[in-house]
């Protein structure tokens, strides 16, 4: 049969065991030292009785000694006898003084030896039945000179010495249960009163929740402490598996979450957050300016605290641009949602600029056309000098709208995924010199060098069309704003074995930092009135970044000193790459 | 451990409140420092304007922070640590207050800059003007980690900086050679240069203050002693 303890008869169990132990294991270690000290005390004892007797002689001259070695065995409860100097026995409590005088001679014991010698004399000895006994002896003054004085009493043994200790400990271990079980009921009984309410919150929420219901508990009610355990391990459960939710549903947010508590300081932080505002390693604990130095936050964080709920958008240090909301929460303190709207703007902005640069830029050549025509029309056919020339300006822009069209589409095309791609092994050099070759005359024209510097062996898996469409424009790119009589790089190399990365090196104007990134845009133009007077149609650099990354390659532009740009982009290298290998085994 | 006696939580709280009101005024100025940098690459006068307002309130911050120093050490006999960190407090607000100056001025430079045909801006500003802004982040971190590593670091960093500042030097003034035309541009160019670097030489008056707060050891001027 199992028993079943409460909380209550588990504690008082436990307070008793400890009791058990603590006086049996006492019990053990002062058993010898009680025995010692119980011997010195009688010795002590014994010594002032003799001390004592001695006194009575010197007080009471001719007083019988026998009597007062009577006298003072009956005041002390301890056998007393009285020697002269020499040994000789002339009174004791145990005998008549007829019996003394019949005993021959001094006594030889030993303690009346040592008296003798150093006033005081001490031994123990086993009486006529087997006990033990312990003598003193002292010298003593006395009216008629010097005496001997002795007492002696029967040494208890260790049972009788440690008797009495057995007994106050057991008295103060039963005194010791007695009160742990007092405390006990007193305790048990604060403690039911103080829980009572949770208790019945809890079971009040069972009752709610529980379909079945569990009557026989509800019924019983939550008197019992063994009740309240089980029903706070519940409730404990519940809320352990709660917060684990909840923490689970915080971790994967992608909005920064912090809440503050009332005093400012961070209670709860999510992983978005660590990263979107660069949190240190400790943040909980810490005031919000602690953890992040962004007065704007701090001020919407104040505004919230006062109540309702503010909304602010800004740039952190970082360079992240945030929207966030600060709500006063029921607990006095401040939760703060921060969602990163860096990317959701860039696109905003990418998407206004498009349309309205596709509008512009359609609306300029449709503008010149019809203004052509209807000069045309107007009168100007019948000049057969001037209708040539407003039929060739018509030409040109119809052939610009042309290839505004046809770069948008193919724009579309890459980006829809419909531009075929037929990747194979190209040697970088060779395209590089048929795209270079088709640009060679305009070169002449103007006076530019054109520079190759590439290693012949090197290859790159690349579709053959949509390379030289890379090549041809960021190479007519360069043209544009290179200065007459200037020189354009073209250079090759493969700085991982996988990686080929091809660069383009100008002398023009630059790119001012804030532009470069931006310049791979649909439509945008660092000068637009300068690059539209070149013809271009601010679509060729877009659609190099689409060939490129529609390849698995990146592109950019670094600036190059003292001025100029670098426009490079990688491509994957060939399968058969091993430019070094190849140029060995041409020089070998 | 002996309670805390009301006017020791008051001593306690009014410590806090000036930290905070530091740690306000670093944010400021650090914030100061990005938008400085942005104005000045992204042509945008409009930011400019609005960082140069921002300057108002580093002021009023660094004459407040002076008075509530002044008032602590007046009322209280200040010892060991507090005593330091309130006499760090007074010397950090004239370097932050000094670094937003320099905000400002790179702030005009900005607005003047932008009306120029082309920006002329050397690559090295931006990186730079970071830079100087983790320099910056990475003494007041240090000051509010209780961390003297992180200070130690910005120690050793500001050789970077240095070395950015005399390669912009370098660089304007070849670039002066060949196109005189733009020589005045670069030269505000070359200024903005010359703050972010003494930007980061306060970033290491800080580092320094925060060193001897939190270790008790002055590690200003090395070698002062042996002249």
């Amino acid at each position: 049969m199992t028993m079943s303890l409460g909380i209550r008869g588990r504690l008082f169990l436990f307070a008793a065991l400890m009791i058990v132990a603590v006086v049996g294991t006492a019990g053990l270690f002062v058993e010898r030292s009680v025995v010692a000290s119980v011997r010195a005390r009688l010795e002590l004892e014994l010594f002032r009785h003799a001390k004592s007797t001695g006194v009575l002689l010197e007080h009471a001259p001719g007083e019988a000694v026998d009597e007062i070695a009577d006298r003072a065995a009956a005041a002390t409860r301890s056998e007393v006898s009285i020697f002269a100097l020499d040994g000789t026995p002339i009174g004791s409590s145990t005998m008549a003084p007829l019996e003394l005088e019949q005993l021959v001679g001094p006594s030889t014991d030993p303690e009346l030896r040592e008296a003798m010698e150093r006033e005081r004399g001490v031994a123990i000895r086993d009486d006529a039945d087997g006990t033990p006994r312990m003598f003193v002896a002292v010298r003593v003054a006395s009216p008629s000179g010097a005496l001997i004085t002795r007492a002696s009493a029967r040494i208890p043994t260790a049972a009788e010495a440690v008797a009495e200790l057995r007994v106050a400990l057991a008295f103060a271990g039963v005194a010791g249960l007695a009160i742990a079980g007092g405390l006990l009921v007193a305790v048990g009984s604060q403690v039911e009163r103080a829980l009572r309410p949770v208790v019945s919150s809890v079971a009040a929420a069972k009752l709610v929740d529980s379909v079945d219901g569990d009557s026989q508990h509800d019924e019983e009610g939550p008197t019992s402490l063994r009740s309240v355990a089980v029903d706070l391990e519940q409730a404990m459960g519940t809320l352990s598996s709660e917060r684990n939710r909840f923490e689970a549903v915080l971790q994967t947010l992608e909005q920064a979450v912090l809440v503050l508590g009332p005093d400012d300081r961070v209670v709860t932080v999510n992983r978005a957050a660590n990263t979107m505002l660069s949190l240190p390693e400790q943040t909980v604990g810490r005031t919000l300016l602690e953890a992040v130095r962004v007065p704007r936050l701090k001020a919407l964080a104040a505004a919230a605290a006062d109540g309702g709920t503010h909304h602010d958008e800004f740039d952190l240090p970082s360079g992240l641009r945030i929207n966030v909301r600060a709500t006063r929460h029921s607990d006095e303190g401040v939760v703060i949602v921060a969602t990163d709207i860096t990317e959701m703007r860039h696109l905003e902005r990418v998407r206004r600029d498009f349309v309205a640069n596709v509008s512009h830029e359609l609306r300029t050549p449709i503008s010149v056309i019809r203004a052509n025509a209807e000069t045309l029309l107007d009168g100007a056919l019948e000049d057969p000098k001037a209708a040539r020339m407003f039929v060739d300006a018509t030409h040109r822009h119809a052939d610009r709208l042309g290839s505004i069209v046809s770069d948008l589409l193919d724009i579309s095309r890459i980006e829809a995924g419909r531009y075929v791609l037929n990747p194979a092994e190209l040697n970088v050099g060779e395209v590089v010199d048929q795209v270079l070759d088709l640009v060679e005359l305009k070169a002449a024209e103007k006076g530019i060098e054109l520079v190759v510097s590439i290693d012949h062996a090197l290859e790159i898996h690349a579709d053959r069309k949509a390379m030289e469409h890379i090549l041809i424009n960021l190479v007519s790119n360069a043209f544009k704003y290179e200065p007459e009589n200037g020189t354009i790089e073209v250079t090759a190399h493969a700085p991982s074995p996988d990686t080929v990365r091809i660069e383009i090196l100008d002398n023009g104007p630059g790119i001012d930092p804030a532009h470069r990134e931006r310049i791979f845009e649909r439509f945008f133009r660092v000068d637009a009135g300068r690059s539209r007077d070149m013809g271009g149609t601010g679509l060729g650099l877009s659609i190099v970044k689409n060939l490129v990354e529609a390849q698995g390659g990146e592109v950019g532009v670094d600036p190059r000193s003292p001025k100029g740009s670098v426009f490079w982009f990688t491509l994957p290298a060939g399968r058969s790459a091993g430019g070094m290998q190849r140029e060995e085994t041409s020089s070998s | 451990m002996l309670p805390l006696t009301p006017a020791f939580r008051k001593f306690e709280a009014e410590l806090a409140s000036l930290r905070e009101e530091l740690l306000l005024m670093a944010g400021r100025v650090e914030e100061m420092i990005h938008r400085a940098g942005r104005a000045l690459v992204q042509r945008d006068v409009k930011l400019a304007r609005e960082t140069m307002a921002l300057d108002r309130a580093v002021n009023r911050a660094e004459v407040d922070i002076d008075e509530r120093c002044l008032d602590i050490l007046s009322r209280h006999q200040l010892m060991a640590s507090d005593l330091r960190f309130v006499t760090l407090a007074m010397k950090m607000v004239t370097d932050l207050e000094r670094i937003a100056d320099l905000a400002v001025n790179i702030c005009e430079r900005a607005i003047d800059l932008s009306r120029a045909d082309r920006i002329v801006v050397h690559a090295d500003i931006p990186l730079m003007t970071s830079l100087v802004q983790q320099q910056v982040a990475g003494a007041i971190d240090s000051f509010v980690n209780g961390d003297p590593s992180k200070a130690w670091e910005v120690l050793e960093n500001d050789d970077d900086v240095d070395t950015l500042y005399h390669r912009v030097f370098e660089d304007t003034l070849q670039w002066m050679r060949t196109d005189s035309e733009k020589v005045h541009q670069l030269i505000h160019v070359q200024s903005v240069a010359k703050w972010l670097e003494r930007m980061g030489d306060h970033s290491t008056n800080l580092a320094e203050l925060v060193i001897f707060m939190l270790e008790g050891r002055d590690v200003r001027h090395p070698g002062r002693n042996s002249d």
